[in-house]
């Protein structure tokens, strides 16, 4: 079923003749677009990423490197066998099915111990300091490489949101807290009923005069803004974000744990939104991991809700384009602590990849038999976000400059991973 | 005949003089003496320059300083006050009162929190809360600028017994590198943080300057003193004390404060030295030897001593012979009030760097200086100065390039500005609203000296516990609650005595619940955000690097700083989705609404005129034109119910008029 979201390209179209109209009208010049475009990316090669992030530290045992061997280690997690020849954790049968799409990485090793140091990292590339903020890898994305879709936000966070540090603001993720409501107070529900037509004719007559006798520069902004904002409400292209706009199977398919997030992922994809990152669950089980209601229960909703979202990208020809990573800021200790939990441990850990450019069906690196440390080939969040700028087609090399002169590179001269790269 | 003279003579010189009314903050002579040098460093004395508009009539300056001092729109109430009044010396009476009042504080909290980096914190967050109280009570307090930096730099103690340790635990996610490289940019307006890790590129400071600079705040320790089992226990035996048989729920949340006490402390250990990093590479020094402080700066008087280093370089830094000390912070509130700085940029300076009028850029320090670091005395100047009340001319405006002081600058209002003058025309005056009163001051303090009793009976026991049984245990040890019991009858007395209501506020203020700017909703970090499902523990007492506020907040949209860095400039770009905001959000829809202040004040004017007139001045600050009555008189011939009114409000709103600042 062909979503309502083909139209936007026409949409586009008719916007900006409809905007020509209004500029005339109204003596003003081009319209500014909603977001710093420094240049359009039409390239048919243009990745798309979604960065999805386990917060608080997943365990890697009872995920995906699990240690049978060391039965003491293991708590009640079992292991189950990938349809790769492989084993990982029970918990994730419908990860474990179709593994020949993924690419795993065993041997993450971070410096960071600490939640908010050890997501930054990742986020950025860059370590927390007191006195500079860096962008995350969306506002890079858009800095570098442009903008695929210049009628929506070209980095969009679901239950979460980086800043682009000293890029500004209007590198800044659009920020979803709410995926069934994520416009609310942003559009009116029905912008082209009388009722609202005659509110905004209201508006523009009461401002005329301020905008007349007023002219300056910054006064004029927001004339041509309020001119866009006008036409975006009472465009199409903001119906990505609206769920209900979603056909009948896809909101069965996705009435599941975290399906609202993933839903809104893929009709955001479907838009070209090019940067989507997605906070999925709270992982820091310090406390009583195996209870039923916590690990077990948190595991089996990711592995369905990652599952059905890789399965959907699939079947509409999106994950070709679309490279898809899953980190968390480190790993939890094998040893099992007295209030049946496990404590941070960030020497080893997993990461996942998967989509354009991605070598499925593979597993990077190893831990010892116990998963306390990595013996063979360790990756670093900044190695790791390196690879993923390499397949997403940034310059590694191109240097930004922030305000007060000082370069910044979006891998920070880590490693690409080459064998991650199918 | 002499008598006649003379009193004739009184007379005529009363009426000349500006005001023979003795300011609180500074006397008449000095007001006027250092008006008269800032306007004439503003213009006379250089070539090509001199102010074309007129002084701003009374409407648009009410409105102007009501949004300069107290960070909001008057009320149509308080306008209408001041424009009735025929004092000579109203404008000064007003800056005076403004100043004097909670507005002031709540205002300038906010230029101090985006200067030190107070992060926009979860409200539980007790490390936020009281470093905000702190900057509220030294605002409140009026204390001198020197005093105020130089506490913060040499703080140290429990945050019960000293809150300008916030100062330090702002930094204790990294370490006092970035304390040392936040101060120098903050006080002395140049930026040596480059130099962290090589040679500065740009400039002429090294890598062996920045380690002479940051040693003298090394040794300082940011930490908890309230482990992690212990602060587990204690909440296990706070969860068994709520449901005690004796337990009452009559106290405020201050109890929070009680029994789960912040731990943050900070402590200095002069012994501990900075050591050159291991892969130092210059000629100058060794890697790992220990570095000796120095101050690298050629002004001010490095011979200052002090007991230890940190505060041999706290009284460097504040010392009247540093002059930069003064200016730097003087072009800082210039730019905020004019809105175009005398030096730019105002934290990166270099030894090349050219400031446009030099001799206002010092004079201006010089005043702050003279006048003891006062800031109500110094901002009376400012104020009370022709440059700052010339009028914005339509015609003869100029981008703020070309700005030389000819008349005023228009201002977009900030993002703390849109967001509280938003709610004050939803609730009306918000001074009400604020913790401001001396009573809430002196019962914090008291407050604090209990929790460091209660900590001192309990924690012993705590500790013992935690030895004998662990931290995941459900044992109970019965004395804990019975001091929890003790304790809470003693807030409960305190909160008596001070009349502290159960939401926190005083009883006379009932009506007090509004979150003003300052206390934003700009909430939780990033990893803090909706988590309904497996929620991540917050490590209890660690500090707040929680710069991450939520985008597509309300005050974000508008340009709110992220305090990542010191920093004073405010954002007032144009973006869509400020637009999207105005017209949608419920911040904006709430004003418009039927039981707003606004609209029920309104409805007590009967005539439609009336009303529209009681909304523009609202509003705009202004009466409305003929076209203006027009617009409304046609869109109301359909019907004039509340609802058609709350449109009409919205649409007015809208105009950029009302966040614009003439």
């Amino acid at each position: 079923m062909i979503s309502n979201l083909k139209n936007i390209s026409n949409e586009m179209t008719r916007r900006k003749v409809m905007q020509g109209i209004a500029s005339m009208s109204l003596g003003l010049t081009a319209s500014l677009p909603i977001h710093a475009a420094n240049k359009m990316n039409t390239s048919s090669d243009a990745k798309k990423v979604v960065r999805i992030f386990l917060p608080g530290g997943m365990t890697h045992m009872d995920s995906f490197d699990p240690k049978p061997q060391s039965p003491e280690l293991m708590g009640d997690t079992k292991v189950v066998k990938t349809n790769t020849g492989e084993e990982i954790s029970a918990y994730y049968p419908e990860t474990a099915k179709r593994m020949d799409r993924i690419a795993l990485v065993r041997s993450m090793v971070s410096p960071e111990g600490d939640h908010e140091r050890g997501r930054y990292l990742f986020e950025t590339s860059y370590t927390l300091l007191g006195t500079i903020k860096h962008p995350n890898f969306g506002a890079w994305m858009q800095k570098l490489n442009g903008v695929q879709n210049e009628a929506l936000p070209p980095s969009v966070g679901i239950r979460t949101g980086f800043s682009a540090g000293f890029l500004g603001s209007s590198y800044d993720p659009f920020v979803v807290s709410d995926p069934k409501n994520a416009l609310r107070g942003l559009v009116m529900n029905n912008p082209t009923s009388d009722e609202n037509l005659e509110l905004l004719k209201l508006m523009a007559d009461v401002r005329r005069d301020f905008h007349k006798d007023y002219k300056s520069k910054p006064v004029d902004a927001y004339a041509q803004y309020y001119n866009d904002s006008i036409k975006l409400m009472q465009s199409h292209d903001l119906d990505a974000f609206n769920l209900e706009k979603e056909d009948k199977n896809s909101k069965t398919m996705y009435n599941i744990t975290h399906g609202d997030s993933f839903l809104l992922a893929r009709r955001l994809l479907e838009a070209n939104v090019q940067y989507i990152s997605l906070n999925v669950g709270g992982w820091d089980d310090h406390n009583d991991l195996w209870m039923e209601d916590n690990y077990p229960k948190k595991a089996k909703a990711l592995d369905k809700a990652l599952n059905t979202f890789l399965d959907d990208l699939e079947q509409r020809g999106l994950l070709k384009n679309t490279i898809v990573t899953m980190n968390t800021e480190f790993g939890r200790t094998p040893r099992i602590s007295s209030r049946g939990g496990r404590d941070h441990h960030r020497k080893a850990f997993f990461s996942l990849m998967a989509g354009a450019g991605v070598k499925g069906g593979l597993i990077y690196g190893k831990t010892d038999d116990q998963a306390m440390s990595v013996v063979e080939k360790p990756v670093s969040p900044v190695d790791f976000n390196a690879t993923l700028a390499h397949l997403a087609g940034l310059n590694l090399t191109q240097e930004i400059y922030s305000p007060d002169n000082r370069p910044f590179t979006v891998g920070r001269g880590g490693n690409v991973v080459k064998d991650l790269i199918a | 005949m002499k008598l006649k003279t003379i009193l004739l003579f009184c007379l005529t010189v009363t009426t000349l003089l500006p005001s023979l009314a003795a300011s609180r903050f500074i006397s008449d002579q000095e007001l006027w003496k250092h008006v008269v040098t800032i306007d004439r460093l503003a213009w006379q004395e250089r070539e090509g320059v001199k102010k074309i508009n007129k002084i701003v009539e009374d409407e648009t300056f009410v409105r102007r300083i009501y949004l300069d001092i107290t960070g909001k729109v008057p009320t149509y109430e308080q306008m209408l006050s001041f424009l009735k009044n025929k004092d000579i010396n109203k404008r000064e009476v007003l800056i005076e009162k403004l100043l004097d009042s909670p507005g002031y504080v709540s205002h300038f909290s906010n230029f101090w929190m985006d200067l030190l980096r107070t992060p926009y914190g979860d409200p539980e967050d007790f490390n936020h809360k009281e470093f905000s109280r702190y900057i509220e009570r030294f605002l409140t307090e009026n204390r001198p600028y020197d005093t105020i930096v130089y506490d913060m730099l040499t703080a140290k103690g429990s945050v019960q017994q000293n809150q300008a340790i916030g100062y330090y635990m702002r930094d204790e996610a990294t370490d006092p590198m970035d304390t040392l490289n936040a101060t120098v940019r903050a006080f002395l307006g140049t930026r040596i943080g480059c130099a962290q890790c090589h040679n500065h590129r740009f400039d002429k400071w090294t890598q062996k300057e920045f380690y002479e600079s940051a040693a003298h705040l090394w040794g300082v320790n940011c930490g908890s003193n309230i482990g992690n089992s212990e602060q587990d226990v204690m909440g296990t035996h706070h969860k068994a004390y709520q449901k005690d048989k004796r337990f009452k729920n009559d106290l405020s949340s201050y109890a929070n404060f009680l029994f789960r006490p912040s731990s943050a402390e900070v402590k200095f250990d002069a012994s501990k030295k900075l050591t050159y990093p291991d892969n130092y590479v210059y000629d100058n020094a060794k890697p790992k030897a220990p570095v000796d402080e120095r101050i690298v700066f050629d002004y001010g008087d490095s011979n200052v001593k002090g007991t230890d280093r940190r505060e041999a370089f706290a009284k460097w830094l504040t010392s009247k012979s540093n002059p930069m000390f003064a200016r730097i912070m003087t072009n800082r509130l210039w730019k905020r009030i004019m809105g175009v700085a005398i030096m730019e940029p105002i934290d990166d300076w270099k030894d090349n760097i050219i400031v446009q009028n030099p001799h206002l850029f010092t004079a201006l320090g010089d005043v702050f200086a003279s006048l003891n670091y006062d800031f109500k005395a110094f901002l009376s100047v400012i104020f009370n100065s022709e440059a700052y009340q010339l009028a914005y001319d339509t015609k003869n405006h100029f981008e703020n390039e070309d700005y030389k002081v000819q008349g005023a600058v228009l201002k977009r209002m900030s993002s703390t500005q849109i967001a509280d003058s938003l709610l004050t025309l939803q609730y009306g005056n918000l001074d009400p609203h604020s913790k401001l009163d001396p009573q809430y001051f002196e019962f914090e303090d008291k407050l604090n000296e209990l929790v460091q009793n209660y900590k001192k009976d309990v924690m012993p026991i705590v500790n013992a516990h935690v030895k004998k049984h662990g931290r995941d245990t459900e044992e109970i040890d019965p004395r804990i609650i019975d001091i929890m019991f003790t304790y809470s009858d003693k807030l409960r007395e305190l909160e008596q005595y001070y009349n502290i209501g159960q939401n926190g506020f005083l009883k006379s203020n009932a009506a007090a619940k509004v979150a003003l700017a300052t206390k934003s909703k700009s909430e939780t970090s990033m990893m803090m955000m909706e988590e309904k499902e497996g929620s991540m523990k917050q490590d209890n007492g660690k500090a707040v690097m929680r710069a991450n506020y939520k985008s597509g907040d309300f005050m974000n949209v508008f340009g709110a700083l992220d305090r990542s860095a010191p920093e004073t400039n405010v954002d007032t770009g144009a973006t869509m989705k400020q637009i999207l905001k105005m017209i949608n959000s419920e911040e904006c829809r709430n004003v418009a609404k039927k039981d707003s202040y606004l609209m029920t004040e309104m409805w007590k004017h009967e005539k439609t005129t009336e009303r529209i007139a009681y909304l523009y001045y609202s509003i705009y600050g202004r009466a409305p034109t003929q076209k203006d009555v027009s617009i409304a008189t046609n869109f109301f011939e359909k019907d004039d119910k509340p609802e058609r009114w709350s449109k009409y409000t919205l649409a007015l709103i809208n105009s950029p008029e009302f966040y614009f600042i003439k």
